[in-house]
């Protein structure tokens, strides 16, 4: 066995074993580089004929829910089809990866928060938000309704429970703060994304960074009503809870796909707005883990502000995104100027 | 220790001379032999680092994606004060568990080993314990014990018990059956046979299993922290990537292996010293080592 082993290490046999892997490693390369003046997959194929279509990911920023019940919708109504692209939409293993993936030209799109969007964009990360699916903040601090506690200022002496994001913090510090307080007066625990157990479980007081249309449900569907305060009434900008990101190749090189994409997703919006059940048979359909009885109420309270206040489904604002990085480098969140021109653009929306 | 001096007549022959710490020219050689064997290992790492460094620099692969390892150390220097207090909570987590993980592997495998019945009994529930998906129990662990130390230590031990226990039990059921008989017919108590014969063989078994589970025992600590802790290297990672500071999230990694390193050695280095006999057979049959 002490001869074999010496065998292997001898230094002529890692010399050996070197070339050997840089020969294989050279072969494989060589025929790639003609495959190169291909356009690559997901690429729009200019000069082809419309006949192959284009595929396209989309890594969602959870598991599916009343969130994307428009993009199924446009999936199962045909309406990517229609405008020649075949799409893709998936969780990532890791939901927290979605602007990584698209970053990196795993995906074309990825659906991820307004604050993410700013975050990588000032680590350099190559993503553009090319349109805002939910029009206003979702997160908010839930209690349960039999503590009575309705406002931020009650929280003093109490267990938060929040996912241990640093941006959560930011927007409880204002809430506080806004209501003659301070964040200092609240013992936050990071109890994961298991928000409702923690809450339910009376493990804590308050669980920060719930969806008002998700897990306030849930937790009244276990058999405990609570209260929510959502952040937009307690000094937190108003903001763009859910925003479709683009990688900013896919931008450049394939804007037309990009229209195609937008459009086919907003008239899969506006038929889920319309009908809301029937975009829940096709999220069911598609997901079929899905909790149809809490969607069912989260869909109807969501659905609204898919377009609340704006001229057409996806629209954003400068004035939006610029009050945010504001308010996020006030925060301490964004340490560096971003320059807001460069994160969204309203350019491929649906005229 | 004590195993040390209750088993001369295991000792082979030619080591019967009495290991000393302080015996200086011994040492030195040895140390310097070690020095020796850990340069092809340096020398990888060493290459290995250069080579990184040189191709994301060539191939201007983005920081965020892949920091090269002078962004890495950069992050470290910068963020060196939380890194540390992280470093901190997650060696304590990781000790305290590894310290309960010890003790409860070791009591189980005595009693594995003392009755077939006990290991009727025992045994399945040990090997259904590992089963158990680690990620998805990890959650309800925090719900039943909270957000504290307890869970991460839970974690830790479920992972850190079994390599022990499986070893021990190998160990303790490999003694020589001659040395039993014989034991028994010069009237030895049931106890006698235990600490005299059937522990120090188990002592090298026992060992492996836990340097095993100290490798380990690591990743448990951050598995807790992962989902849910409000310190720890575990949370720091977990931040980190949410704020897109890989560099950070590397340095992190980069603190664990060391802790998960030093942890292997402190253990191989009391192996050394409570079982001299053992090694310095070991030496004797293996050139390699």
């Amino acid at each position: 066995m002490g001869a074999r082993t010496a065998h292997i290490l001898n230094p002529r046999w890692a010399v050996a074993a070197a070339i050997v892997a840089l020969a294989l490693v050279s072969c494989q390369a060589a025929p790639s580089a003609p495959e190169q003046a291909k356009p690559a997959a997901g690429s729009i194929p200019t000069a082809a004929p419309a006949a192959k279509p284009v595929s396209l990911s989309v890594a969602l920023d959870w598991y599916p829910n009343s969130d994307h019940a428009g993009l199924y919708v446009a999936q199962e109504n045909g309406y990517y089809r229609g405008e020649g692209l075949e799409v893709n939409l998936y969780v990532p293993s890791n939901p927290e990866d979605v602007l990584k993936l698209v970053g990196a030209g795993k995906d074309s799109f990825g659906i991820s928060y307004q604050s993410d969007v700013l975050l990588a964009a000032a680590e350099g990360i190559p993503i553009k938000s090319v349109a805002a699916l939910v029009q206003h903040p979702l997160n908010s601090v839930m209690t349960l309704k039999a503590s009575g506690i309705t406002r931020p200022r009650q929280l003093e002496g109490k267990k938060v429970g929040y996912p241990g994001i640093p941006g959560h913090e930011a927007l409880l510090s204002t809430m506080m703060k806004k209501d003659g307080s301070s964040i200092d007066r609240v013992a936050l625990v990071n109890v994961g994304f298991d928000l409702v157990p923690a809450l339910i479980g009376k493990k804590v007081d308050a669980a920060l960074g719930a969806y008002w249309t998700h897990e306030a449900i849930l937790a009244e569907q276990e058999g405990y009503p609570v209260d929510v305060m959502r952040v937009e009434q307690w000094g937190v900008p108003d903001f763009y809870e859910l925003v479709l990101v683009a990688n900013n190749n896919v931008i450049r090189d394939q804007p037309d796909a990009v229209r195609r994409f937008l459009r086919a997703t907003a008239k899969g919006f506006a038929d889920a707005q319309k009908d809301p059940s029937r975009a829940l048979d096709i999220l069911v359909k598609a997901n079929p883990e899905t909790n149809r009885q809490m969607e069912e109420k989260g869909i109807r309270l969501l659905m609204p502000l898919w377009t609340d206040g704006v001229p057409s489904f996806g629209w954003q604002t400068r004035e939006r995104w610029q009050a945010y990085a504001e308010w996020m480098k006030e925060q301490k969140l964004l340490t560096t100027d971003v320059n807001v021109d460069s994160v969204f653009t309203t350019e491929f929306l649906p005229k | 220790m004590k195993a040390r001096e209750t088993t001369p007549e295991m000792r082979p022959v030619d080591t019967a001379r009495p290991w000393t710490p302080g015996n200086s020219s011994v040492a030195s050689s040895v140390r310097g032999d070690h020095l020796a064997q850990w340069l092809p290992s340096a020398g990888l790492v060493v290459a290995a680092l250069a080579i990184w460094q040189v191709a994301a620099a060539a191939l201007q692969v983005p920081r965020w994606l892949l920091p090269s390892p002078t962004d890495i150390a950069e992050a470290m220097v910068t963020n060196r004060n939380p890194l540390l207090r992280h470093t901190w909570v997650t060696l304590e987590e990781v000790l305290v568990g590894f310290a309960l993980a010890f003790a409860v592997g070791v009591a189980l495998a005595i009693a594995i080993a003392y009755s077939r019945t006990l290991e009727r009994t025992i045994y399945p529930f040990v090997i259904a314990s590992q089963t158990v998906p680690v990620v998805a129990i990890a959650p309800i662990l925090l719900i039943w014990f909270g957000y504290g130390l307890l869970p991460k230590v839970i974690v830790v031990a479920l992972i850190c018990f079994f390599p022990i226990t499986v070893n021990m039990v190998d160990g303790l059921r490999s003694v020589d059956p001659e040395l039993v008989s014989l034991m028994r017919t010069m009237g030895a108590s049931r106890w006698q046979i235990f600490s005299k014969a059937q522990l120090p063989t188990s002592l090298p078994f026992l060992f492996s299993g836990t340097k095993v589970s100290i490798a380990v025992s690591v990743i448990g600590a951050v598995i807790g922290e992962w989902v849910g802790a409000s310190a720890g290297l575990g949370y720091y990672m977990v931040r980190s990537a949410s704020q897109f500071q890989t560099a950070a999230v590397f340095g992190a990694i980069v603190v664990l292996s060391a802790l998960g390193i030093a942890l292997f050695a402190l253990v191989a280095l009391l192996e050394r010293r409570a079982l001299p006999w053992y090694h310095q057979a070991r030496k004797g049959n293996d050139s390699e080592y």
